[in-house]
Parts: structure tokens; C-alpha cells; sequence
């Protein structure tokens, strides 16, 4: 989280065409803009794609990135103009046997994405806040809201490791959640939006 | 609990039926949706792992894309450069005069007499004055009042031509108040002479509430129907493209006539609508809920057991947009409701649509929209 001097030579590198840098960009990143996308398009395959061509038009257009948080702005910005790009064109999966729900789903999604920013401003100041905001939550909360969101544990491994019921991992998870978009919205009532802890 | 449910939903763990309570749920207020949206956008920024193992195959199906998109442009470059260095020059020409053909279709426009043509920049306001450099009137944003002071000289016409997309509101000098619908063509004195019966031009659709002077009658003319009045409130439309020209009327009275046969004509009284027939240049009057043809003014369009064909036309006008339906179901098929087209997108629009009658549409390009089933 915190800037460096080696931030600032990775950047450089990346910048003057360093594969070996985009490379270690890319494993940072990869997992996290599919993750995004799935929650979209609700197709594994058509996250990677997008995800994939994210990365290319990332790497075309390295000359005008400036900052490492450009980076996440680009890819960032980049999916979720082509998630919208799917949706519109109805390219996502349709999940529902009732055609209405998935007509729904797809309008909510177009709304949750418009109302979403990266630019980079927003993303510096908030990946302090919600950074903050999560070690500020009651501590069971937070124990376990860690090991779901950034260990991507699943609801039963974490009730076998702390030994509680599977109903009470997901309240936990449902407090922690609740606790968050209260403080997230708080504190920046429009502009939305980072992601934690890269 | 519905935090539970959403939670579920959001973890791709929630049943259909549990999907449809959680849908229900936000549809019943504003603020639900809200609050359905902030919790998703939580969950999309504290996601940090999709879960997915690490496959150095992803990283080099990017640097193969790469390869081959800096082939193919390198090669592109040589194969076209010569073709451009040629060309840029006239394509420069015409792009430079149908951007300028462009700006002047998509604003307001006012011509007056000698033919000079002035921009109307909705997002100002500014005196207007004639040729003569004398003030005659004040432009506040969409709407132009012309100073009231009757002149004994020559008429000076303008033309104000509104395009599709937009609505403009005229106070002409005798204090008669005309709003124009999008697509619209309003030909009108800058000052009205004292001594002569007062006379407008119109092609499109426009709102009149006409100032009362019994000497001096007002008359609209268009290409089917005249309409005479002495002071009244109504509604005129004739587009060029539509089968009748029709008028309704808020209150006073008014007569119509037929352009070019003055022997055809009908009155009107209050809550009356009438429409001419290009067909057969026949009248039809009939006692009606008028309303739903003067929302346009306030920026509604309301609709009526119409079909999805004729709906076209009207939020072609009121967007700007041309529309391609593609879907022949859909075109037969009836909708009745209100939108405001000043708040709401066409987008908007044809997505409440869709929750009816299942279609697909995507913007093919800044002015096309294009449906498809």
C-alpha cells in the first residue's frame, strides 16, 4: 500500500516497454478484473476474454499511464465499459428461467457499473478508507470477512476452521458488508469506488 | 432477513425464487435500489481473489494478441500510407463541411430575411437585436421574448427551425406565447404591424396561448389547414410526414380552413380535437381528453393503446434518434404510458419496454438506434 521508490522504477520500467514488469502487473491484476467481470457477465469464459483484452489495450496504451494506480484505473475503466458493452449486447448469461428476472438483473447491473468511478483520484483515497473501515469492524466480523473477501475462502471452510455454524459465517458477513456501505457511502456519497488491498 | 437474501444472491448462492423476493424488494422504492446498489458495489471493491489459479497460459495469450495486433498495424501503416497522404486532403474538405452541415442540424436555427442564419446557443441568454442594430427582444436559454412595440413599417420574417430533439418557446411582440415541438419550421414577424391581421407560418408542431385583439385576427397558415383565431389556447400539428394535420383546442374558439379550398372548413370549441385528412381533405371533429397531445409542451409524451410503429415517429422527434425496428412483433404490438423526455433517455425508455415485450436494441452509432428480436 505503500508507495516506494521501487513503485516508482516498476512504473518507469513498465512505461520504457519491460515485459518482465507487465508480467508481474499482470498476475497482480488478473485475477481481480475477472473476479470483477464475472459478477457481470456471469460467464467465466467471457470475463477472461474481456480481462485478456483489457490487458492488451493496457499494454498499447502504457505511454499515457501515470501513476500505478493508473494501472488499476485503466483496467478498471476499460472492463467495465465492456462489461456494459456485454450486457447491451446481450452477450451475458442468462441465469433465470423466468426471462423477466434476467431482464431486471441486466438493468440493475447497467446501473451498479454507471455508478461506479476509477478514476485514479478515487481510487488513492479510497483504498485508505475502506482499508480503515474493515479493520475498524468488531473483531469476529472482521476475522472472518478477511478470510471470505481476500482469502476467498468458502462460507464452510471458514465455519470448520473457527469451529461455528455455516448460518453464522454468513451473518457475519452480512453485518460486515452492511457496516462497510454505510461507512463507504458516509464518507464519499457519490464517488465510489477503489478496490482493497491489491 | 432481506440483508441475508442479498448477501446470498451477491455470493451466487441464492435461488430463483430467493432471486425474485430480492428483485420484488428493490422495485418497491428508490431507495431500496439504493441501498441494493451501494451493497453491491461493497461487495465488487472488497473482492480481491476470484478464486482462479494462477495459468501462465492466460499471460502469453496476451503477448501473442499483442504480436499480432503490432504486426498488423505495422503492415497496415505501409499498405495505406500512400492511399492517405492523397486523400487527406479532400477527405479533410468534407469532413470539415459535413461537421459544419452537422452542427447546423442538430441546433436551433434562426433565419431572417436577408437569408442570414444565426445559431440559437440554448445555454445563453442575449439581447437580439435587428438589422438596424436596435433591440428587439432578449433570449433567456430556451426561450426568445420579442419587445412588445407594433411597427407601421414592412414586416421583417424570421424562420426559426427547431431540429428533432429539442423544443424552443417563442414570445412573439404581441405577447402571444408559441412553444414548438421538435422538428419544427416557424416562420414570424419580429414586431407585428398595427394595421394588419396578424400571420405566422408553420410546419411541425407548435402550442399557441394567442393574445386577444379583435382587430387584428391571428392567423396560422400551414400546408393542408389554415387556422383563424381571435384569442385562444390550442394545439397544432402538421408535420410534413404524418397522414393529417389536426389541432386541438384548450379555449376560445378557432376556425380551420382548408389551404386551398376555403369553402372546407369546421369550428372549433373547447376539449375538441379535429383532424384533416390528407387522403381525402375531409375534417373530423371530435369532443376529447386533449391532454395527452399538449404534454408534449411540458416535456411528456403520452401514448395510448398505440403500436410500437407509430411510437417511433414520436421519440424520433423527441430524441433526435433515428430508429431501426428489425422486430416485426414488436411493431404491431400496443403500449399505453407517459414519459418525460426532458429526464429520461430513449434508452430509458425502451428498456421498460423490454420488461412487456422481450426485444434486443443496441445504438449503432450516435444517431441510430437499431432493434432487433
Amino acid at each position: 500500500m505503500h508507495r516506494t521508490d521501487d513503485d516508482i522504477l516498476l512504473l518507469k520500467q513498465f512505461k520504457s516497454g519491460n515485459e518482465r514488469t507487465f508480467e508481474h502487473f499482470f498476475n497482480k491484476y488478473y485475477n481481480h478484473i475477472v473476479g470483477f467481470c464475472v459478477q457481470f457477465v456471469y460467464s467465466e469464459n467471457e470475463a477472461k476474454n474481456i480481462t485478456q483484452e483489457a490487458f492488451v489495450n493496457l499494454w498499447l496504451n502504457k505511454e499515457k499511464i501515470d501513476s500505478l494506480n493508473g494501472i488499476k484505473s485503466f483496467l478498471y475503466t476499460y472492463s467495465k465499459s465492456k462489461c456494459l458493452n456485454a450486457i447491451r449486447h446481450q452477450k451475458v448469461k442468462e441465469k433465470y428461467k423466468n426471462q423477466a428476472l434476467n431482464n431486471k438483473e441486466k438493468q440493475l447491473n447497467i446501473e451498479v457499473l454507471n455508478a461506479m468511478k476509477f478514476d485514479t483520484m478515487s481510487l488513492t483515497e479510497l483504498e485508505s478508507l475502506i482499508t480503515q473501515s474493515v479493520y475498524e469492524l468488531p473483531d469476529k466480523t472482521q476475522e472472518i470477512f478477511i478470510k471470505k473477501r481476500f482469502e476467498n475462502k468458502k462460507n464452510k471452510e471458514i465455519a470448520l476452521e473457527l469451529n461455528i455454524s455455516i448460518k453464522t459465517v454468513e451473518a457475519h458477513i452480512t453485518k460486515a458488508l452492511n457496516i462497510l456501505k454505510t461507512k463507504l457511502s458516509d464518507y464519499l456519497p457519490s464517488i465510489l469506488i477503489a478496490f482493497l488491498l491489491f | 432477513m432481506i440483508l441475508e437474501l442479498i448477501y446470498k444472491y451477491l455470493d451466487n448462492q441464492a435461488s430463483e425464487k430467493e432471486v425474485e423476493i430480492i428483485f420484488n424488494w428493490i422495485e418497491t422504492s428508490e431507495e431500496n435500489k439504493a441501498k441494493f446498489i451501494e451493497l453491491k458495489k461493497t461487495w465488487l471493491l472488497t473482492q480481491t481473489n476470484s478464486g482462479l489459479p494462477l495459468d501462465q497460459n492466460n499471460f502469453q495469450d496476451v503477448k501473442n494478441e499483442i504480436k499480432s495486433i503490432e504486426k498488423k498495424k505495422r503492415f497496415n501503416y505501409l499498405k495505406y500510407a500512400a492511399v492517405l497522404i492523397i486523400f487527406l486532403g479532400i477527405t479533410f474538405i468534407i469532413k470539415t463541411i459535413s461537421t459544419n452541415n452537422n452542427t447546423i442540424t442538430n441546433s436551433i436555427v434562426i433565419e431572417n430575411e436577408n437569408g442570414n442564419i444565426n445559431l440559437i446557443q440554448t445555454d445563453q441568454n442575449k439581447t437580439i437585436v435587428n438589422e438596424n442594430g436596435e433591440i428587439i427582444g432578449q433570449q433567456n436559454a430556451n426561450e426568445i421574448v420579442y419587445t412588445p412595440n407594433n411597427t407601421k413599417k414592412a414586416l421583417a420574417y424570421n424562420t426559426i427551425k427547431v431540429p428533432y430533439g429539442k423544443t424552443f418557446k417563442l414570445t412573439l411582440s404581441d405577447g402571444t406565447i408559441v412553444h414548438l415541438n421538435a422538428g419544427t419550421k416557424f416562420k414570424y414577424p419580429t414586431q407585428f404591424n398595427l394595421n394588419n391581421p396578424r400571420q405566422v407560418f408553420l410546419t411541425g408542431e407548435a402550442f399557441f396561448k394567442v393574445t386577444k385583439d379583435a382587430k387584428r385576427p391571428f392567423k396560422v397558415n400551414t400546408q393542408s389547414v389554415n387556422v383563424n383565431v381571435l384569442g385562444t389556447t390550442f394545439n397544432l400539428s402538421a408535420y410534413p410526414d404524418d397522414l393529417t394535420t389536426h389541432c386541438e383546442l384548450v379555449e376560445g374558439s378557432v376556425k380551420l380552413t382548408q389551404s386551398n379550398n376555403p369553402k372546407n372548413s369546421t369550428l372549433l370549441k373547447p376539449n375538441e380535437k379535429s383532424s384533416f385528412s390528407l387522403n381525402n381533405n375531409k375534417f373530423t371533429t371530435t369532443a376529447t381528453d386533449i391532454s395527452p397531445y399538449i404534454a408534449w409542451v411540458y416535456g411528456d409524451l403520452v401514448f395510448k393503446n398505440q403500436t410500437f410503429k407509430d411510437l417511433t415517429i414520436k421519440l424520433e422527434r423527441a430524441y433526435g434518434v433515428k430508429i431501426i425496428n428489425k422486430n416485426k412483433q414488436l411493431a404491431i404490438e400496443k403500449f399505453s404510458g407517459t414519459i418525460n423526455f426532458k429526464t429520461s433517455s430513449v434508452e430509458d425508455f425502451l428498456n421498460l419496454l423490454k420488461y412487456d415485450t422481450p426485444f434486443n436494441f443496441y445504438r449503432k452509432n450516435n444517431t441510430t438506434i437499431e432493434i432487433t428480436n
